[in-house]
């Protein structure tokens, strides 16, 4: 039999980042696809980032990772989200080529000498005494390694809806895994089911260009801190916007009996930020308009991925709306969109380093854990290929803390609290939002990437150089006494007599630095009352949810498969009700001088208390 | 909670009826066990003619015995009533006996409240007016309490949660997804503006509601002789003080608790104010500033027509009533002027002292010191937001309005409840 260190399942944009951190760290890594061509393929729309999204990406490649670079490689156009709405808001999106971003991806998977792909689809996960021991392929092949990370996406028991008719595949053109789901059973795993959705792809020649307003990608900057700006090709790509009709909503309404979503056909739960066009149509009658963002899939490509028309309508339905838009008059569909349905496994079988609590050594990351799109897929792949690399080479694993990343926020979030929707992530899902920026990511997280030996030394030097011009113009600042005149409203670095020489991104920080100091510590302070008063109460470590009496058996088993071990988490805990939670607690901190078994007691195992250091500092 | 409890609920002063109440999975069984004539099953909500027995079997009372099965009861649990008459020796008695039932112990204080909450009959605003009502001295008080356990806190609560929840999704709705919410869609300021005159409305009514649990003190002071003590007996309707023309009569701080337009309040007498007092007469003026000090309102007493400036300069004018005394001496006159013996202007200052401590007719909203502290958090965090829209980011703008949800929900002391993405998805079309 075959060995490898590391076995990766699936090379999609989280099997790519697993892969790729594992074979940095030294080690022999075998990474499974069912399609050697279709590696790091953008499945949905051409782009990389967006809101929250965009965090991820400067996280991830801060940490070592690889989307940035390949995005900033196939980028074709470039927007910055919420440019006026804050610098912690404020967020990258990269339209790329979507073939030469798979060719960026596929070049740096072949560029790792201990990095070998193999073609076939693994149909078994072999395991002895609780612990993976490698995969069995369908073709009969076995491989033994001593960590395997599974990323199969949409993959697992993949079902595929246009309209009435089905078919069985994970991806258009691509077949779907049938082993695997009952392989993960039998390891003691439970799988639920979702669905998602992808729109139509045009054809670019067919659209009248002219009736729609032209979106020009702004001037390209880099996304990876590897990324030499000067290196950066200009824009190829124009993108345009257009609207719904009322006439495009006539045809929905009278064609909503045709949808298998409203027919009851789907049973997975969609996610809500990404509804269907219909789905939109019926919940919002009183929007007169949609809005659909054209895309062109690449500067020669003949597609264009329109979004804001994710369906599952039949085929002669979306042609018929679509010619009702403006411009798509007569519109060609290349693909028409569809709806998959797919086993994913519940995250909170998982540890905080993805590991599965029930299997040691195999580790879930992507859309298999409930995600939805490639930066969470990536963000999560490359913490799962770091730690099941780690752990072969006998090191510590690597948990950030929710103050140091929006990534930690959604692996956090991921086993802590589980999915009930595809999980999306959102900046406002962390409570540290205003000090995780895309740009200080640099600083939160290069360190952690260069002591896990994904960040080369040179890199690691280059950044602390880099804070260090921060450091020293905040110092400048300071000593200038000019700290209060930079926090007026609408007064940039530039505008102060004897600034330092920055670049722009540098100049930026500084700016946000001294701007947000107040607001930074305010939020901090408001923290650290509610985590005083409400973290400091631990709850009895031996607490028996099942018994507390009133409580509904949903609840009860919230709070027993959840494990809340203060009257904070408690409180945070979603899908209790307000009269549930009250009885929870009320039950846990019961007095012991009542002859009760359970007593809260201040301090007993207080929650450390979160960090107050600003991450900046 | 599968334990039965047990409480005398009427006062513990003879009356012509006493109560016994039970609530619990036991409270049948357990008064069963103690009576004669209680049929199994009882008729729900049926007053039994029952026979009290004491251990050897002898009768101790004759009553009325009401069952109201769960969870159709005041705490959703099997509640238990036997009406008794009211002798307190007596009522103890039973009590002890139902106290032999294995399952049954001593209720602690407000746990029927308590369990009605637990169990889904009042939420926290009608459980705490309940132990509010229990606790009225005046009418307002009763009034207040009354109100609020028929949900006007509640309501105003809930409306306070549901204008700051949509302006929050709002604002969250255009930052998650900036190409579909864009600025000129926002109406962040004027909802802003809405919901800061709401807490602030609030907050005043949370400070009249505080006058009526903690009833506040108005300290009668000025110089010796001003006629302060006259003043208070007139106001009082009584002969408490001993008066005297000569100066310095009064030593020590006098208090009597009155009841005016339905508001509770301390009246206090302090001795005149002057310099050069003899040992006594100065340790009581040093008592009459410390009352000053801690005082809701100083009703200032200086005689008509003479000086005023030395004795307003004591306290400061948002706390001071100024009157002139002995009206008779000077025809002339600002302000409030009373004329202690014949009772001229005595009713004008009595509606003057409760205008003052009471502006309004609302009768306020009760809240506790935690409560209180709460929702002084609610309004800065709202004061910041304000500033934010202005001078700073709709992202400091979100992150000031999650830190006052946060407040909120202390406040209104349910949880985190429903995430704000859950609000934006509910209200706002995004998404591709």
């Amino acid at each position: 039999m075959d060995r490898a260190d590391v076995i990766v399942v699936g090379l999609g944009h989280a099997g790519c980042e697993a892969a790729l951190a594992c074979a940095r760290l030294g080690l022999d890594v075998v990474a499974v696809t069912l399609k050697a061509e279709r590696i790091a393929v953008m499945s949905c729309n051409p782009a990389i980032g967006g809101t929250a999204k965009g965090h991820l990406v400067r996280e991830l490649d801060a940490l070592g990772g690889e989307m940035a670079r390949a995005a900033d490689l196939a980028g074709t156009h470039q927007v910055t989200l919420n440019a006026s709405r804050g610098p912690a808001v404020r967020a990258t999106r990269v339209l790329c080529d979507r073939d030469a971003y798979a060719r960026a991806m596929q070049g740096a998977l072949a560029a790792e000498p201990t990095l070998h792909v193999l073609e076939g689809e693994v149909a078994a996960l072999l395991s002895e005494g609780g612990r993976v021991t490698g995969v069995a392929l369908a073709s009969g092949q076995q491989l033994a390694a001593r960590a395997v990370v599974v990323t199969t996406g949409t993959f697992l028991q993949a079902l595929m809806h246009v309209g009435a008719e089905q078919s069985v595949g994970g991806r258009l053109g691509d077949a779907a895994a049938t082993g695997l789901s009952a392989s993960l059973r039998a390891l003691g795993l439970t799988l639920g089911r979702f669905k998602t959705g992808t729109p139509p792809r045009l054809r670019r020649d067919s659209i009248d260009w002219a009736r729609c307003t032209p979106q020009p990608s702004e001037a390209r900057r880099p996304f990876s801190l590897r990324t030499d700006a000067a290196t950066l090709p200009a824009p190829t790509v124009t993108c345009a916007i257009t609207h719904t009709s009322a006439a495009t909503h006539a045809v929905l309404r009278e064609n909503l009996h045709r949808s298998p979503l409203f027919q009851g056909a789907i049973t997975g739960r969609g996610p809500r930020y990404c509804p269907s066009l219909e789905d939109k149509v019926v919940r919002f009658p009183e929007k007169g308009r949609h809005t659909l963002f054209l895309e062109p899939e690449g500067p020669n490509s003949p597609l264009v991925y329109p979004a804001g028309v994710s369906t599952s309508l039949p085929a002669d339905v979306q042609l018929r709306f679509l010619r009702t838009i403006v411009g798509l008059e007569a519109v060609e569909v290349e693909r028409f969109g569809y709806a998959v349905e797919y086993d994913f496994a519940p995250p909170t079988q998982l540890r905080p380093t993805l590991e599965c609590k029930a299997v040691g050594g195999l580790f879930l990351a992507g859309q298999l854990n409930g995600t939805s799109g490639y930066e969470e897929a990536a963000f999560q792949g490359l913490l799962a290929g770091l730690n099941a690399g780690l752990q072969v080479r006998g090191a510590p694993p690597l948990v950030l803390g929710r103050h140091e990343a929006h990534g930690a926020v959604l692996l956090d979030e991921l086993v802590t609290h589980g999915v009930d929707e595809p999980f999306r992530m959102f900046t406002s899902r962390s409570e540290h939002r205003l000090t995780l920026r895309e740009g200080n990511a640099e600083w939160r997280l290069r360190a952690h990437g260069h002591r896990a030996g994904l960040v080369k030394a040179a890199e690691h030097q280059r950044t602390l150089a880099r804070r260090a011009r921060v450091d020293a113009a905040l110092g400048w600042l300071s000593a200038a006494r000019l700290e209060s005149t930079l926090q007026r409203p609408g007064v940039r670095l530039h505008d102060l007599p004897g600034h330092p020489d920055l670049p722009g991104d540098l100049a930026d920080e500084v700016e946000t630095e001294v701007k947000y100091r107040g607001y930074v510590a305010m939020a901090l302070a408001s923290r650290d009352r509610l985590s005083r008063t409400e973290d400091a109460v631990a709850l009895p470590e031996d607490m028996v949810w099942a018994e507390v009496p009133g409580l509904s058996a949903e609840s009860r088993e919230t709070l027993t498969r959840l494990g809340p071990r203060t009257v904070g988490d408690v409180r945070r805990l979603r899908g209790l009700d307000p009269a549930a939670l009250e009885l929870a607690l009320l039950y846990a901190l019961r007095p012991v001088s009542r002859g009760t078994p359970h007593g809260g007691k201040l301090g007993k195992t207080p929650r450390p208390p979160e960090s107050s250091t600003n991450p900046e500092s | 909670m599968s334990s039965t409890i047990v409480a005398i609920a009427t006062g513990p002063a003879t009356g012509a009826v006493g109560i016994v109440r039970l609530s619990g999975p036991a409270a049948v069984d357990a008064v069963a066990a103690i009576t004669r004539g209680l049929p199994s099953p009882p008729t729900p909500r049926f007053a039994h003619r029952v026979t009290v027995v004491a251990a050897d079997g002898a009768a101790l009372d004759d009553g009325l015995c009401l069952v109201f099965p769960a969870p159709r009861s005041l705490t959703g649990e099997t509640v238990v009533e036997l009406q008794l008459h009211g002798s307190p020796r007596l009522l103890a008695l039973v009590q002890a006996r139902l106290l032999e039932h294995p399952t049954v112990r001593l209720a602690d204080p407000g746990e029927f409240t308590r369990r009605a909450w637990v169990n889904g009959k009042v939420d926290l605003t009608r459980a705490q007016a309940v132990a509010a009502l229990v606790e009225a001295r005046s009418e307002r008080a009763v009034r207040a309490a009354a109100a609020a356990l028929g949900g006007a806190t509640a309501s105003r609560l809930g409306g306070l949660e549901r204008a700051l929840r949509a302006l929050h999704a709002e604002v969250e709705a255009a930052l998650e997804f900036p190409q579909d919410v864009e600025d000129h869609e926002l109406t962040v300021a004027p909802r802003l503006a809405a919901l800061r005159a709401d807490a602030e409305a609030l907050a005043t009514a949370a400070g009249a509601g505080a006058l009526l649990s903690r009833e506040p003190a108005v300290v009668l002071y000025g110089p010796v002789n001003a006629g302060k003590s006259t003043l208070f007996n007139a106001l009082l309707g009584e002969e408490r003080a001993l008066v005297d023309p000569s100066p310095g009569t009064t030593r020590d701080v006098l208090e009597a608790r009155v009841e005016w337009q339905g508001l509770g309040l301390q009246l206090k007498d302090t001795a005149g104010l002057r310099d050069g007092a003899q040992a006594l007469e100065a340790r009581g003026i040093a008592r009459g500033r410390a009352a000053l000090d801690e005082a809701a309102l100083a009703v200032c007493v200086v005689p008509a027509g003479a000086a005023r400036a030395p004795w307003e300069a004591e306290v400061l004018a948002e706390r001071r009533l100024d009157v002139a005394s002995k009206s008779d001496l000077h025809a002339e006159g600002p302000g409030l002027r009373v004329h202690q013996h014949d009772g001229k202007g005595l009713e004008a200052l009595r509606r003057a002292i409760v205008a003052r401590l009471a502006p309004t007719a609302d009768l306020g909203v009760l809240l506790s010191d935690r409560q209180r502290a709460s929702l002084e958090q609610l309004r800065a965090h709202l004061g910041a937001a304000a500033e934010a829209e202005r001078l700073s980011t709709l992202e400091v703008v979100a992150g000031e309005l999650a830190l006052a949800s946060a407040a909120l929900a202390e406040l209104t002391g349910t949880g985190a409840g429903r995430d704000v993405l859950d609000e934006v998805f509910a209200r706002f079309c995004i998404g591709k």
